[in-house]
């Protein structure tokens, strides 16, 4: 029998740690690009004529040089997801539970003259990043992530300047991004290794897959720099282009910790087991030792890096109408540096073999966004009409449609509106639908890069998402 | 020429019938196209059983012996997902492939303990064949009985056959359960329980009642619109592993041919003559371990204990065993009806065998590959792919009928 194994020290085929999820917004992979009302709005089709407003710190840095006196914009966004998973098999639906989110931003931008051309300063806080995944406890996807939430802000204080007068003016800044991330993810005892036998798993001796028998708890927090600019140009009085470029940020988690909690399998041993074990035998008790001191699932110390990727924006304006602006823009996003998550354990599961990387494979991203912007009014204090509809092609893999990140192309249509509060107060408000039209997944983790799709996938993800935004301006 | 004991070691499952074992392959996965069938009753079909669901044959299980379970046909013919726990090769353990020789599949290196665990690739959530060989019908609803074997853990994996089965939602289920209630004691001559032949003798009708009833309730307490097949026990006393030893006295050949089996030296007592005793070709073996003088018998105690008892089937014995094979059969039978699912005796199909020669009264000693015939494997107790096939359109018939669908029927070949 190649199989005599009495359970020793169990080697894990260990959990996809420090992965993400998207809150599945607008962007795309784990993208946000709910940074302020006006951009929501327009369906983030804000570079080639940045909302006037100081949320263009993030849009377009160059263009906050135009911005005279403080302004101030400050607000949020209520996400709500709406997503699923049928599994071809059962064909039996399992709803996400992600819990509502918010997410704010703020901006300061302060505009004066130096010399003859106009400058500014400023700061802006904002989240461009940033995933939330929640799965029921009993979701066969568990195992790859069953909450699962990345929360980057970014800082960036920014200068700019406006270089030819209303022609072009240029501006950037360093960024600092803090991010945390926090995984929870069921450990499926039919993966792990059994000692002395040869490299067999316990699912070669029976245990079904999908038998979660450890809850690991995972979270860790990083800091990384960047940078950020952005231009405008101006061409006569109707077009005008606009560029920004945000680099990517390695963020590397090293002082993560991860947590392990038993779950009850529900497994007990029959007579003339494989394990030597006496009829009657709870799993769980040749188990039970594993999270004990001298076990594999201690609380012990993980690193992992995740790469934020770059993100390059270029759009193009027509003002040529009465009160109205008419944007294009083309993003492009570097995702091709997300290609593997590597879990490094710093205890004696590291020392027990169970570091492991996680396959990714995306690769580069784009959107197209186009938006309206209407004034109906005073073109200083009128209210604005605001309506936008972006494509966004995700960098994700067919093979990479996990319950971490289930990411698929989508649609994002959006209505807003700018309404006068008092001279220099104003409120913007803004309702974004995310479409899509559902994308095949798996739920097993994919360990090999032979591994295809048609072999991993087994269901389908559904994914739509309502986003609720609101902000404040004030321009002093 | 080399002994047949081997094949009579592994004489663990369940009941009936054969065929050449060749390699193995991973397809553990069988769907195909949307069909009336598989949208209605088969949306989710599972098999329960013992070693002839599980697809076991001569004295061993392997991925290429389960593909040709009756459930595996089943599931194909209806078009619905059939994933089964698929055994790496060469098995656990091979089976034989040389009747003579007692070669088991893999070679040299395989034996009766060699188990190379299930495939990796088998490893799923969901099986729609949960059967274990070795089960009786205590099992189905127990998690450990003294009929557990290494095989309960790969398949079950710690759970009930019947717990495994809800997992899968199922709208249609199969139930061959109840051979190994009376096969051992078919097999070692003693209907009741004798430890130092490993029998547990025939389980009384009234226990296996019990015992059934408690796992269809089960079931239908799960999936109160479950819909199903019960398969009736086998008459296990029909199977070729049993012979009739009067055959020893008036067929020389065959006489010849067993004594040189037995090592070349059997002494024959007067007493089979008009006996109707059954001998079960286990005794070669059990003479060569115990180291007893091969001595056929058909009289208990003649001339000494256990000479004439153990894997001797006198009138008496057969009766009992036949009454308890009736006892149960009219249980399920009855258990259908009351559940409203399809009830199927396979004894007609066997009988039908029988009295054709198809399975043949007497072994084959001679017959490297098919010394039961083509119906019965070289353990002379489990079906051969050809019998899996009859077995499994007569159960297809048997689904048509009950509940008015259009299963096509698997040609044989």
């Amino acid at each position: 029998m190649r199989m005599q194994c009495p359970l020793g020290k169990i080697a894990f085929v260990a959990p996809a740690v420090l992965a993400m999820v998207p809150h599945v917004v607008g962007g795309q992979g784990f993208g946000l690009n709910d940074i302020g009302s006006c951009a929501v709005a327009r369906a983030y089709a804000t570079t080639g004529a940045p909302c006037r407003d100081a949320s263009t710190i993030y849009w377009n840095p160059g263009v906050a040089a135009t911005l005279s006196g403080l302004s101030v914009y400050a607000g949020g966004d209520i996400i709500g997801v709406m997503g699923g998973f049928t599994a071809d098999t059962t064909m039996h639906h399992t709803a996400a539970n992600v819990p509502t989110l918010f997410v704010p931003s703020a901006f300061v931008n302060y505009g004066g003259q130096i010399g003859s051309h106009r400058a500014s300063v400023g700061v802006g806080m904002y989240v461009p990043y940033g995933l939330t995944s929640q799965w029921p406890t009993n979701f066969s996807g568990r195992f790859e992530a069953q909450t699962a939430s990345l929360r980057t802000i970014y800082f960036q204080p920014n200068i700019a300047i406006d270089v030819v007068h209303d022609m072009l003016s240029i501006g950037g800044g360093p960024v600092i991004g803090r991010s945390d991330v926090v995984l929870d993810q069921a450990l499926d005892l039919s993966a792990v290794t059994v000692p002395g036998s040869g490299g067999a798993t316990f699912g070669e001796l029976g245990v079904p897959q999908g038998t979660a028998f450890a809850l690991a708890k995972l979270n860790g927090s990083a800091t990384a720099w960047g940078y950020s600019v952005g231009a405008l140009f101006r061409s006569g009085h109707d077009f005008q282009i606009g560029a920004r470029f945000l680099s990517a940020l390695t963020f590397k988690y090293d002082n993560a910790t991860a947590n392990f909690q038993q779950l009850p399998t529900g497994l007990v041993l029959a007579g003339g087991n494989p394990f030597g074990a006496p009829a009657g035998t709870p799993v769980d008790a040749l188990l039970a030792p594993q999270f004990e001191a001298g076990g594999a699932l201690v609380t012990q110390p993980v690193s992992t890096r995740i790469v934020h990727p770059l993100q390059a924006e270029a759009g193009v304006a027509y003002t040529g109408l009465p009160e109205t602006t008419l944007d294009v823009d083309y993003a492009y996003v570097g995702y091709q540096s997300f290609q593997n998550l590597p879990v490094i354990f710093g205890g004696p599961a590291g020392a027990a073999g169970l570091d492991r990387t996680l396959l990714e494979d995306y690769t580069s991203s784009w959107s197209l966004r186009g938006s309206a912007e209407h004034v109906f009014g005073d073109s200083d204090h009128g209210i604005t009409a605001r309506a936008g509809f972006s494509y966004i092609e995700t960098p994700a893999p067919q093979e990479t449609v996990t319950p971490l990140l289930p990411d698929m192309n989508r649609y994002n249509a959006s209505v807003g509106v700018g309404v006068p509060l008092a001279r220099m107060l104003s409120l913007d408000v803004a309702y974004l639908h995310v479409f899509t039209a559902g994308r095949r997944g798996r739920v097993v983790e994919r360990t090999d890069s032979a591994e295809t799709a048609a072999e991993l996938n087994s269901g389908f993800y559904t994914l739509a998402a309502d986003v609720f935004s609101a902000s404040l301006r004030l321009h002093l | 020429m080399s002994t047949t004991h081997a094949a009579l070691r592994r004489v663990a499952g369940g009941a009936f019938l054969v065929g050449a074992v060749v390699g193995c392959q991973h397809d553990e996965l069988v769907s195909l196209p949307r069909s009336p069938v598989n949208r209605t009753l088969f949306v989710s079909y599972v098999a329960m059983g013992n070693s002839i669901t599980a697809g076991y044959q001569s004295g061993g299980i392997v991925d290429s012996t389960q593909q040709e379970s009756y459930a595996a046909v089943i599931a194909r013919q209806a078009g619905t997902r059939y994933a089964y726990p698929s055994m790496a090769f060469p098995g656990c353990p091979p089976p034989i492939v040389n009747f003579q020789t007692q070669a088991l599949l893999g070679g040299p290196r395989s034996t009766d303990m060699t188990c190379n665990l299930r495939s990796a690739g088998s490893v799923t959530a969901i099986l729609n064949n949960v059967a274990v060989p070795g089960a009786v019908t205590l099992d189905p609803t127990s998690i450990s009985t003294p009929a557990s074997n290494p095989l309960t853990t790969f398949i079950l994996g710690g759970q009930t056959q019947a717990q495994r089965a809800l997992d899968a939602t199922p709208t249609f289920v199969s139930i061959e359960i109840g051979n190994n209630d009376v096969l051992a004691a078919a097999e070692r001559g003693t209907v009741v329980p004798v430890a130092a032949v490993g029998s547990p003798g025939v389980t009384p009708v009234d226990s296996v009642v019990a015992q059934y009833a408690r796992m269809t309730a089960v079931l239908t307490k799960a999936r109160p619109t479950l819909k199903g097949l019960l398969i009736g026990v086998f008459n296990v006393t029909a199977l070729p592993s049993l012979f009739p030893a009067e055959s020893l006295y008036s067929n020389a050949e065959f006489q010849a041919e067993f004594t040189d089996a037995a090592g070349g030296s059997v002494s024959f007592e007067p007493n089979c003559a008009g006996s109707h005793a059954l001998i079960a070709i286990g005794i070669l073996q059990f003479w060569q371990t115990t180291g007893l003088p091969p001595v056929v018998s058909c009289q208990a105690g003649v001339p000494a204990e256990p000479y004439g008892d153990f894997f001797t089937l006198d009138s008496t014995k057969q009766r009992i065993i036949g009454a308890a094979v009736a006892g149960y059969n009219a249980y399920i039978s009855a258990k259908a009806d009351s559940l409203g699912w399809a009830y199927v005796d396979p004894n007609v199909a066997l009988g039908a065998l029988k009295t054709s020669g198809a399975i043949p009264t007497l072994p084959n000693f001679l017959s490297a590959t098919r010394p039961f015939g083509p119906y019965i494997t070289l353990d002379g107790i489990h079906p051969s792919a050809l019998a899996h096939k009859v077995l499994a359109n007569l159960l297809i018939e048997g689904i048509n009928a009950k509940y008015g669908v259009a299963i096509d029927t698997v040609g044989h070949q």
